[in-house]
């Protein structure tokens, strides 16, 4: 059982990530970088890789995100674009080949709120995300603290997987 | 490749317009009481979702019928039918009624118009053109969606399917008077092509409505064309030429229906489908792999100092890193700036994924100066392939978008001109395994499906590169497989047909003990001698060479083999029974996933033949496919069935189970076994063997890369 406690007695960073639709949740400690994508790992070998603060791998889950463009969310995290952009995922097939989804986007709201993890109340700026892709409407949050850390982020990971709730535990 | 990313923008804006904009449920095809695509009784024109495979049980009285039905291609579907049928009379009229048969068929369903706005889907279809007659018909069948939820179908049948209110045949008017009589069974045995048959005699038509009244259900009704000639007032009364039903989908590719049939009978009809492109668990969980360990300038951050590179030491890492991927390290060199390192573990399948995950391991574990990673994936001792690849380009590839494609086009792939030369400390190996096992025997006549389910116990040893012992012992717990008593009428040499006495009497049984070398005379050829009890039923010697070029869809290999009839108990003893048997083999991959393989030799009872097999294959391990035998064996000296044919299906146990395997489970559907057009079983063959490692295979495998 996590507690507030027990976390202020552990070093190193850690990540709470929790997938709703596959009812799992696990924690995760960083395991490697490469330029400004930063994978962590959980102790059962699930993988989860974030450029930035956006999910562009899983791996471990099964119906994993394969790879990502995510040039456009990061432009608008940064508040470089505003409108439309597009956002790229790959996954693999039952025949384990790589298929395309494409995603247009937008930002669609934009609001402080204070948010509160184990115990610990963060002041944030929520950023909602909505994308659309034939069949499927989904709508990722980030949010983040007034230094530009991401505390908490909800994005969407796989048809299969589908959400995935990250939680920063210890910076 | 074009960019990926334009082409997947096209596809969602194009997306939108397509939408469905009506709420009215859609109809959708099921199967008939025959396991074709159809209303009830009677065929419809459309097909079921390509590469689905679908088992359907139906039964009304005194009739029941299973069949399993392929969509082998968008348009052609193929169905093999086992049906029990009590209280029948014979084809021909006066023959005498009798209290059971069962009875084998194939259909054939081929859509060969699509529907559009203004034109009906139109499909013509052949039933029981090689069995024993009873379900002989021919069709052709248009069906129209008049609204989203509502088909109308409508056809005309010949043979069985125009029996009921059948008038002279349509096709007199144009091919003359001889299409006006079905001049009937060439022989007793079954297994002819009847083709002189087909679309002649007199003729009828059907037809039928099918309303999808909400997502599951669906209701049906039609006008049958098949007066049940046989079956009529024996086994059923047939009132009225008229049918309803309806179809529940109970879940995704599940569908129960309840017809009532001739205004006489109540029948239930259920369909259990699954697609091999849909893994029902979205493919394997295999865990995160290790990540790419990016150099940097600090060598420390690597857990390693410039002292460590001692040879020794690395591969005990690389054996350790390997491992852990569940890949076994065969050897580790460095020279320069290259790293060359041979594994062990791979499968036909997995492939690229294990190239990968040995390529992130190494990244892990090398010194910063190595840039080249030479990758060679052994299998029984053969090292057919090499891949080369970048150190620079993993480390910048590993979260790029396109990585996959990208990460194939950098990668240099050599075939390598002989086996790699082995490593003193990495012989012997020895891998034991111990495990249940399920046999089934189908088709008796006493007895349609038999089961027998034991333990196994299996081992190989592999001395020194290359050489590899594998025994393996059954015994069996519990089954009726020892059940069959009915002896063997063949004519021929008894080379299969006693397979009744081998179940029985074996038990325990040795079903393989053998010590086989492989070896690579050149490159893109690959040999291999097996000695000892090859199967349950021969042993002997055989000798393989197969020549499979790297990037070439074409492969072709010879086989020899001098072997004797083990006896029955399949201890160590043998009958006196002795052959040479020997095939040229030849394969060829086509484009679009199905695989051909032609042998022609000489067979296990002395005949001399052609074998054709062609597999639909996926690229998940999935594959389904049907071999026909002809040999010079005439049909009565073949016996029943008339010549040696049959369905083969693998499944991948990944893809049933979701967790990361290596292993498949093969079984083969023959409507009767006989003597004639008969196989030697070796273990071990070359060309599953090296294929998995060779360009086609590789190619399709690379989408596992990165996982």
């Amino acid at each position: 059982m996590l507690t507030r406690e027990g976390l202020n007695a552990s070093d190193g960073p850690l990540l709470l990530a929790e997938l709703g639709d596959l009812e799992t949740a696990a924690t995760l400690a960083p395991s490697s970088r490469n330029g400004t994508v930063r994978t962590w790992a959980s102790g059962d070998l699930v993988s989860l890789s974030f450029r930035q603060g956006v999910l562009v791998a899983s791996r471990g889950l099964g119906h994993d995100l394969m790879s990502a463009d995510v040039g456009g969310t990061l432009a608008m995290l940064e508040g470089q674009s505003a409108g439309y952009y597009e956002r790229f995922h790959t996954y693999l097939s039952g025949e384990y080949q790589t298929v395309h989804r494409a995603f247009q986007c937008q930002r669609s709201g934009t609001w402080a709120e204070r948010i509160v993890i184990f115990d610990r109340p963060q002041d944030t700026t929520r950023v909602e995300e909505s994308c659309v892709s034939p069949g499927l409407t989904l709508t990722n949050i980030y949010w983040r603290g007034p230094d530009g850390f991401w505390w908490k982020t909800r994005q969407w990971v796989s048809p299969g997987a589908g959400y995935l709730t990250t939680e920063r535990l210890i910076r | 490749m074009p960019d990926a990313r334009v082409c997947a923008l096209a596809a969602v804006l194009s997306g939108f317009s397509a939408l469905p904009a009506s709420s009215e449920p859609e109809i959708t095809t099921t199967y008939n009481t025959y396991g074709y695509p159809g209303l009830i009784d009677m065929p419809s024109a459309h097909s079921r979702p390509d590469a689905e495979l679908a088992l359907n049980v139906s039964h009304f009285r005194n009739t029941t019928r299973t069949t399993l039905t392929f969509q082998i291609t968008p348009r052609l579907s193929g169905s093999f039918r086992y049906s029990n049928l009590y209280d029948i009379r014979g084809p021909s009229p006066g023959a005498p009624v009798r209290d059971f048969i069962y009875d084998r068929s194939f259909s054939l369903h081929y859509r060969f118009l699509d529907e559009t706005r203004r034109r009906p889907a139109v499909a013509v279809g052949l039933n029981d053109f090689f069995g024993t007659g009873i379900y002989q018909s021919e069709y052709l069948v248009a069906s129209k969606t008049v609204r989203p939820s509502i088909r109308v179908t409508g056809g005309i049948g010949w043979g069985r399917l125009g029996s009921a209110g059948s008038f002279r045949n349509p096709l007199s008017y144009v091919l003359g008077g001889r299409m006006d009589t079905r001049p009937g069974r060439l022989g007793d045995e079954g297994g002819k092509l009847e083709a002189q048959n087909w679309f002649r005699g007199p003729a009828a038509l059907f037809g039928g409505v099918e309303w999808q009244a909400s997502d599951r259900l669906k209701l049906t009704a039609e006008y049958s064309s098949d007066a049940y000639p046989q079956e009529d007032g024996i086994a059923f009364e047939r009132r009225i030429p008229v049918n309803i039903g309806a179809t529940y989908r109970l879940r995704p590719g599940k569908h129960l229906s309840f017809n009532y049939l001739y205004g006489s009978e109540l029948g239930v009809n259920l369909s259990i489908a699954l697609n091999p492109k849909d893994p029902p668990n979205g493919g394997t969980r295999d865990k995160a792999p290790p990540p790419i360990v990016v150099r940097t300038l600090d060598a420390a951050q690597l857990g390693w100092a410039p002292e460590d590179v001692k040879g020794d030491d690395l591969s005990e890492r690389a054996t350790r890193a390997l491992a852990a991927v569940d890949l076994e390290l065969h050897s580790l060199q460095i020279t320069g700036d290259t790293a060359r390192v041979v594994f062990r573990g791979t499968s036909r399948t997995r492939s690229g994924q294990d190239i990968g995950r040995t390529a992130r391991a190494l990244t892990g574990i090398l010194p910063p100066r190595i840039e080249t990673f030479e990758i060679v994936p052994m299998v029984n001792g053969l090292t057919p392939t090499q891949v080369t690849l970048s150190r620079s380009d993993l480390e910048a590839l590993e979260y790029e978008f396109d990585n996959s494609w990208s990460s194939y086009a950098r990668a240099r792939i050599d075939s390598l001109e002989r086996a790699e030369p082995p490593l003193a400390d990495s012989y012997p190996m020895f891998r034991p395994s111990f495990g249940p096992y399920l046999q089934p025997a189908l088709f008796d006549p006493d007895e349609p499906v038999r089961l027998d389910f034991g333990v196994e116990a299996r081992a190989t040893l592999e001395p020194a590169r290359g050489l590899i012992l594998r025994g393996a012992v059954r015994k069996r717990l519990v089954g009726n497989l020892d059940g069959s008593t009915r002896p063997s009428d063949s004519v021929l040499p008894h080379v299969r047909s006693d397979f009744a006495i081998y179940d029985r009497e074996g038990d325990p049984a040795i079903t393989e003990l053998t010590g086989a070398q492989y070896f690579q005379p050149g490159r893109d050829l690959y040999g291999r001698v097996t000695l000892g009890y090859l199967e349950p039923m021969f042993g002997g010697l055989s000798a393989e060479l197969l020549w499979k070029p790297l990037n070439s869809r074409f492969g072709f290999g010879v086989e020899l083999n001098y072997v004797r009839q083990r006896d029955f108990d399949q201890l160590f003893g043998f009958q006196d029974y002795r052959v040479a048997t020997g095939h040229a083999i030849g394969y060829w991959q086509f484009n679009n996933g199905y695989h051909l393989r032609v042998d022609a030799g000489r067979y296990l009872a002395g005949d001399w033949g052609t074998t054709i097999a062609l597999d639909r294959e996926f690229k998940n391990g999935w594959k389904v496919g049907a071999f026909a035998t002809f040999t010079n064996v005439s049909a009565s000296e073949f016996g029943e069935g008339s010549f040696d044919k049959g369905i083969v299906v693998t499944i991948p146990i990944d893809w049933i189970s979701g967790e990361p395997t290596r292993d498949d489970f093969t079984t083969v559907l023959r409507p009767v076994q006989r003597d004639g057009g008969a196989r030697l079983e070796v273990a071990g063959r070359l060309y599953e063997t090296v294929r998995g490692l060779r360009g086609r295979d590789l190619q399709n495998n690379w989408g596992r890369f990165w996982r």
